[in-house]
């Protein structure tokens, strides 16, 4: 009796669940057709917001006029939302009068209060960091002051974007957090926030010395990049000073900083040091004595070819020799005793079989 | 009743279930979890500027690596498409793994290459590379072309490996189109990470199947044609966009597909590269590289990114299908295999206790419990003990489950992906997510089952047998090396059929538990289940101990053999284990060498009127079989690696020999001690007792205790007739012989047929008589079955060795047949059963001129008692009394009847059962039982029942008798054979606890007795009350074991639990079972005590008993010719 019962009441409760999925199916099936129809609407919407992009950027800005599909879809909060995507993205395309014209278009619309809205109001991660971005890009620099709050959210597209919008907004002087960062910058953060560094001042070069002996080995990473991106020479002596720090990813960066802004000291500086580094760091050293195809460094790099046990250095020094043109030496280890010499020497001169 | 293969059926079920609620929960999880995963990426990236990498010079080199076998047709179109993917640091590395078609000459041709001299730097280990081939094209300057030796996919990765030079690997099939911006994408993960190495990234592929290609591009996406593809393209959403989102955010990931995936080369190094061994590289390179990473505590992520990178085209041909997922299949097994060590290994993190169980249970057991699924169904509609409304409703969950899945994932793709946005592809993508379980998922599951039988068959990873004797390679060794290498080799080999052996033991034992929760609710006691497992597994393990010795010696002479014995030997003791604890279930009674007792024709009916041999129990056995038979044949011409599992088996089953598992728990009743022992153990015991007993000769000598007491070495049971008239004086004198009718009623235990019973009495009118009657509250059968009654209340006759009736030919006897027969009485045997069962009606022709009413001198008129498949015990007793009433002729006084009733035997099937389950609900609420006695009645109701209508038909029939003549000249008997085992018993002694009165219309007075008696004590007394009040002729001596109602009896009564078990003494109030002695009180109660000294004296008693027995049983003679010839003559 008891079994029975427990039977039905399992098949019973077998059928609710059965309801309550075929019951799911159907409002994701209604859902399913609600985002096509959205989508649709949504590809409509580009259409017309392409529309008036191009016209934007060919004519420059104009009043949108109450006849236009656009004036009645403005009061659409989803259109607007849209329209400022479309621009965010098309002022990164284009830069000069077309993007000053987009922007144009922007305050005229006052889509920069859809903007600060995301920022103010919204109350998810992305939709902050989506107010960041969009405010950044239309060059709203009123929201400047309300950005360094958020350098110390716990949330890392937030900050990462905080991060990116002082730099574009304020220039050099925006990277000022640097200063007491603690997060590491990632490689793609790194390329953002150099990509957007247009000019630095002099007065405020006196920074660069103090990043390069920061605790963060991400800072001193970046501003190695900084210095090798805007040649600035006057740091040699600073980066140089680094080629023992005790991080392998900063020697690396140093060897290849170093070599960007080589001068007389360089060759003798990375030669000293190759024999005390490891096998990632060598190579970074061959690598930029390849590039600086320094005449004196040619012994060196033979007794590389020749000596080294490591078949990757033996193949970079080979390299570099080739690019100094000893590619008579290299013609006459091609028959070398060591088979290792001989192969690598025949694939630097690409010898065809 | 509840058949066993019901509740298998329900504990199949019920495992089903929790694994299809497991899958739901997992499902689930993965759909909210993905869906988080892809919001967040897509709000992450979504004003991603890819172009700040494309030209950077700070950017890392990626390698493509692109293996190809015979892609003559398309290689020069794909490799142009990979030439203009959008990354500036790149080389691409096409690995022609030596095709036999043309590749090579069209790349040389189209791409203007050359044979170059190469440096490799790689060291990971592959077949010889032919050529290296580079461009003279300065267009043309990433691309790098090898030709090498064939060796299989993941050795053409490899070599592309050891020729690469970038940082990071990007490894895809030459047959894909990759999205142009595809590596920028890829690389993004692997900028941005951090504090975390990420080692591996993956993207989303989807299939190019229909879709317009130009220039190496998808230009326009369109579903597959055939709703083979459509399937695919469904599924791949599901993978992609659901699961390993999901995994991925959870950091759970251990599969980057092969079609398309970045490695960080430095790791893939570190760990060797490919493993050319496997067909699943792709999975096994995730999971060692984060093996790797676990196991050197480096922090690490695998990631899957949800945009649309590459476009690959699946099989839209069944076959190429089912190879394909096979392969899959082999490949999940192998990776599995190979990394077990990290499985439920917290060491390894989420990787060890999350994603391989999850792999093992759902990925690979997914496919093979399903594929078992189906033949449990046919299984079960084979036994026919479907539930259609349950299978119905869970399979349309189930279906309605994954299609709900499906049609989530549709939704999700549509809203983050916008790759299938017609409204016709909507439309048929909901289409295939609705036939996709009836078509493409049974297809899926067949080959991936097919998978997992090919991949044993090839034994990969496995091991190898190496049963091989005193083989060659052991012959140059030294002999005692020999020795221990064929020893390690033997234990090698059985360790895993030993596994096998004590998981189903396990799982044997927790059906064998469940069964009695359905049957015995009495017995419901977890530690009755522990206690059992213990013993079935202590068993196990000596079982196993003895197979290993078996095995070995057999293995020396007939090697070939041997392996087969083994898992013979193994499948059989696992098999019985069956029918041994459904007969307890159905018996209470523990089958030991009784089983072979009975002839076949006996067992044949006992098993057809329990109702056990239907279609349905042999259709569960040759299913059991079939399982058992599959079980070994998995795994054979298998052995482990190393001997040390079976070593550390054999030495636990050396210590199951010392151990007392039954010690564990102590219970109350012989029941509960009964259920949890292992019952195949209780068999080859008492079988191997028996045989020892019956041959007693072949023991030393020294082994059979002596008996110091004299004992008549011929015929020991022979006394002087001397039984006192105890009866005499309560009857009045009847001018004639009065009658003698005995009433055998079948299994009535004292405990519901008295007041004072611990269930309660359901006989009212018995107990009405026993008012009327001579009445003995403590009475005892001799017998815990049927066999013994007739001889014991008729002749008070020993047992021999498995009851007198077995004894072939019958011993002269004296009994109330011959003896009353002398004196001119009419004797007759009324049964409503076959007379030939349990040999009955060889010891009544014994006494010739019996009338023997059986079964078969009823005509149609008479009712059966209702059966399994038409079979019954036979008569009901309405139809038995009925037939006695009728056939007794009034002329031929006085009369000895003897009547054995049947309506209350197992099954307790009777006709009227409405009726009578009415009259037990009425009387159970008239006796106003205590909540414990109520428990009882209930748990017992069936039986309790058909005692109603026995105790019916038995009142009707005195009722009749009162109307005839000779009612008031007749004596009445009534007993039972032994209380019903089938109820359950709360001591020992109730076993043998049974009603006895003494009704007659010469009664003078009612009277009851507190003294103990047995049914030994009928004959003598009912002889002795004849002897001295009508002046019968009796034998001057007898071979009565009792010594009359009067007595208490000083020689004690032996008592035999079943044909074999001779375990029971009673001796004053002292009860002798086995080892254990109890204290009986005055309402027949009993206690254990430890009274060595008295437990020493009823030994003594017992064993001098069991003398005598053995005695008579050797000479099978119980008293000279001459006394009854003398008698007779």
């Amino acid at each position: 009796m008891e079994s029975s019962l427990t039977l039905h009441n399992l098949i019973l409760a077998l059928f609710v669940v059965l309801v309550l999925v075929l019951l799911l199916t159907a409002g994701l099936l209604a859902i399913s057709y609600y985002k096509f129809k959205k989508i649709s609407t949504r590809q409509r919407w580009l259409q017309i917001i392409d529309e008036k992009i191009t016209q934007t950027i060919v004519d420059g800005y104009q009043p949108v006029t109450k006849g236009e599909d656009l004036a009645a879809l403005l009061k659409n909060k989803a259109f607007r939302l849209l329209l400022l995507e479309s621009l965010v993205a098309s002022t990164r395309k284009f830069s000069g009068s077309a993007a000053e014209e987009l922007i144009r278009l922007y305050i005229a619309l006052n889509l920069k209060k859809d903007a600060l809205e995301k920022l103010n109001k919204g109350n998810k991660i992305y939709q902050i960091s989506e107010g960041i971005q969009e405010l950044t890009a239309m060059k709203t620099l009123e929201v400047l002051p309300e950005i360094p709050d958020y350098l110390s959210n716990p949330n890392e597209q937030i900050y990462q974007e905080a991060q990116y919008a002082l730099v574009r907004l304020k220039g050099f002087e925006g990277l000022s957090f640097l200063h007491d960062l603690s997060n590491t910058l990632s490689d793609w953060q790194q390329m953002r926030i150099l990509d957007a560094i247009r000019d630095i001042p002099d007065t405020k070069r006196y920074l660069i010395a103090d990043w390069l002996k920061s605790t963060n080995n991400s800072v001193i990473i970046f501003t190695l990049r900084l210095i090798r991106t805007k040649q600035l020479l006057g740091f040699y002596n600073n980066v140089a000073a680094l080629i023992t720090h005790p991080n392998q990813k900063v020697r690396i960066q140093t060897v290849k900083t170093l070599q960007a802004l080589e001068n007389e000291k360089t060759l003798d500086l990375l030669i000293n040091i190759f024999e005390k580094d490891e096998v990632s760091v060598q190579k970074e050293i061959l690598k930029a004595l390849k590039i600086s195809k320094n005449k004196n460094s040619e012994t060196f790099l033979k007794l590389q070819l020749l000596h080294n046990q490591s078949s990757q250095l033996k193949m970079i020094a080979a390299e570099a020799l080739s690019q100094l043109d000893e590619s008579h030496f290299l013609h006459s280890l091609k028959n070398d005793a060591d088979p290792t010499v001989s192969l690598i020497v025949k694939h630097i001169l690409q010898e065809k079989i | 009743m509840i058949e066993f293969a019901s509740v298998l059926y329900e504990i199949v079920i019920w495992l089903f279930l929790i694994y299809s609620i497991a899958i739901v929960c997992i499902y689930s999880w993965i759909a909210v979890y993905a869906y988080g995963a892809l919001n967040q990426y897509h709000h992450k990236n979504l004003f991603t500027d890819y172009n700040l990498i494309v030209t950077n010079p700070n950017v890392p080199k990626y390698s493509l690596v692109a293996p190809a076998y015979n892609e003559g047709l398309t290689i020069v179109e794909n490799v142009r498409s990979l030439l203009s993917l959008y990354y500036n640091n790149l080389e691409i590395i096409i690995v022609n793994d030596g095709s036999k078609d043309n590749s090579i000459p069209l790349l040389i041709k189209a791409y203007q290459l050359e044979p170059t001299a190469f440096f490799v730097e790689g060291k990971i280990k592959t077949k010889a590379i032919k050529g290296v081939y580079r461009s003279k094209n300065p267009a043309f300057k990433k691309l790098i072309v090898v030709d090498k030796e064939n060796g299989g996919k993941a050795d053409a990765l490899n070599v592309g490996i050891n020729i690469s030079t970038g940082d990071y690997l990007v490894c895809i099939d030459v047959d894909c189109i990759l999205e142009q911006d595809a590596i920028l994408k890829l690389a993004k993960p692997f900028l941005e990470q951090t504090d975390k190495r990420i080692i591996a990234c993956g993207g989303v592929i989807r299939l190019a199947n229909n879709c317009e290609v130009k220039d190496g591009k998808v230009t326009d996406v369109r579903l597959p044609d055939s709703w083979l593809g459509r399937c695919q393209a469904l599924e791949y959403i599901r993978a992609f966009v659901l699961g390993r989102m999901a995994w991925s955010r959870a950091s759970g990931l251990i599969l980057i597909s092969g079609a398309f995936g970045a490695f960080d080369k430095e790791i893939v190094l570190a760990c060797g590269g490919y493993d050319s061994a496997t067909v699943g590289e792709d999975m096994e390179l995730v999971v060692r590289m984060r093996r790797y990473m676990e196991e050197q505590n480096l922090p690490y992520e695998v990631v899957n990114i949800p945009d649309p990178l590459c476009w690959t085209e699946v099989p839209e041909s069944k076959e190429i299908l089912r190879k394909q997922r096979n392969r899959w299949m082999r490949g999940t097994i192998e990776t599995l295999w190979k990394h077990r060590k990290m499985m439920f290994n917290p060491q390894y993190g989420k990787l060890g206790m999350v994603s391989l169980p999850y792999w093992f249970f759902f990925e690979f057991l997914g496919p093979v419990i399903e594929f078992i699924g189906y033949f449990i169904f046919i299984a079960f509609l084979f036994l026919g003990i479907i539930n259609w409304q349950f299978f119905f409703a869970l399979f349309a969950l189930v279906i309605s489950s994954g299609i709900l899945y499906s049609i989530f994932a549709i939704l999700v793709d549509l809203m983050s992906h916008k790759v299938y946005t017609k409204k016709a592809d909507l439309s048929k993508l909901i289409t295939a997510a609705i036939i996709e379980p009836f078509y493409f998922h049974p297809i899926v599951v067949r080959a991936s089952v097919n998978g997992l039988n090919h991949y044993f068959r090839n034994q990969h990873g496995w091991g190898e047998m190496t049963r091989q004797g005193f083989s060659k390679k052991n012959k140059d060794m030294p002999l005692m090396q020999r020795i221990l290498n064929e020893l390690s080799d033997t234990v090698k080999e059985f360790t895993r059929p030993a596994l096998i052996f004590l998981l189903v033991t396990v799982i044997t034992s927790l059906i064998e538990y469940k069964w009695y929760t359905y049957k015995l609710i009495d017995l419901v006691d977890p530690n009755i289940g522990v206690n059992l497992l213990a013993n079935n597994f202590d068993f196990a393990l000596q079982t196993l101990t003895i197979s290993l010795i078996i095995y070995q010696i057999v293995k020396l002479v007939f090697p070939r053999r041997a392996w087969l014995v083994l898992v013979s030997l193994l499948g059989v003791l696992l098999f019985f284990h069956y029918p041994l604890f459904l007969y307890f279930a159905e018996s209470r009674n523990l089958l030991g060498s009784d089983a072979f007792i009975y002839s076949y024709t006996e067992t044949i009916q006992i098993l057809k009127t329990s109702g056990m041999l239907n279609m349905t129990n042999i259709a569960f056995c040759i299913i059991l079989i079939a399982f058992l038979a599959f079980s070994f044949i998995l795994f054979n011409k298998t052995a482990t690696k190393k001997p040390v599992s079976g070593i550390v088996i054999y030495c636990c089953g050396l210590f199951a020999f010392i151990w007392e598992p039954n010690q564990m728990f102590t219970h109350n009743s012989e029941a509960a001690k009964n259920a949890a022992s292992s019952k195949v153990s209780y068999f080859i015991n008492s079988n191997i007792k028996h045989r020892l007993e019956v041959n007693e000769n072949i023991l030393p000598k020294w082994l059979i205790q002596q008996i110091s007491e004299e004992i008549d070495e011929d015929y020991p049971f022979l006394k002087p007739e001397n039984t006192p008239d105890f009866l005499g004086k309560y009857f009045q004198q009847s001018p004639v012989t009065p009658n003698l009718v005995i009433i055998i009623l079948e299994g009535i235990g004292h405990a519901y047929s008295s007041d004072r019973g611990y269930i309660g009495n359901f006989t009212p009118f018995l107990d009405s008589l026993a008012k009327k009657s001579l009445y003995w509250e403590n009475s005892l059968s001799s017998s815990g079955r049927t066999f013994a009654a007739i001889p014991t209340i008729t002749g008070s006759l020993p047992f021999g060795h498995s009851g007198f009736l077995e004894i072939n030919p019958q011993p002269n006897n004296f009994n109330l047949f011959n003896i009353l027969q002398k004196n001119n009485f009419e004797t007759g045997f009324y049964y409503g059963g076959n007379a030939g069962f349990d040999n009955m009606e060889s010891f009544l022709n014994t006494n010739k001129g019996i009338k023997i009413v059986d079964q078969n001198s009823f005509s149609a008129l008479y009712t059966k008692l209702p059966g399994s498949d038409g079979e019954s015990w036979g008569y009901e007793d309405q139809a038995l009394y009925k037939k006695l009433l009728e056939s007794n002729d009034l002329s031929k006084q006085p009369y000895f009847k003897l009547v054995l009733t049947l309506s209350t035997h197992n099954p307790f099937s009777i006709n009227n059962y409405d009726f009578y389950e009415e009259r037990y609900e009425a009387h159970l609420k008239k006796l106003n039982l205590t909540p414990e006695k109520i428990k009882w009645a209930i748990q017992s109701k069936k039986a309790l029942v058909s005692i109603i209508s026995s105790d019916h038909a038995l009142e009707q029939f005195m009722e009749e008798y009162s109307t005839r003549s000779d009612f008031g000249n007749t004596v009445f008997v009534i007993t039972a054979d032994h209380a019903s085992p089938e109820i359950p018993f709360q001591e020992k002694i109730n076993r043998y606890h049974v009603p006895l009165l003494i009704y007659s219309p010469l009664l003078k007075t009612p009277q009851a007795f507190n003294n103990y008696v047995s049914h030994f004590d009928i004959a003598p007394s009912i002889l002795a009350f004849y002897r001295e009040n009508y002046q019968i002729n009796v034998p001057q001596t007898v071979t009565w074991i009792g010594e009359g109602l009067a007595a208490t009896s000083l020689g004690g009564y032996p008592m035999m639990q079943s044909k074999t078990q001779l375990i029971d003494y009673i001796y004053r109030d002292y009860h002798l079972v086995d080892n254990a002695l109890f204290k009986i009180n005055a309402k027949l109660n009993e206690e254990v005590i430890s009274d060595e000294v008295m437990k020493k004296h009823v030994e003594k008693h017992f064993r001098i008993f069991k003398e005598k027995n053995r005695i008579f049983y050797n000479k099978k003679e119980l008293l000279p010719d001459s006394v009854f010839k003398a008698f007779f003559d």
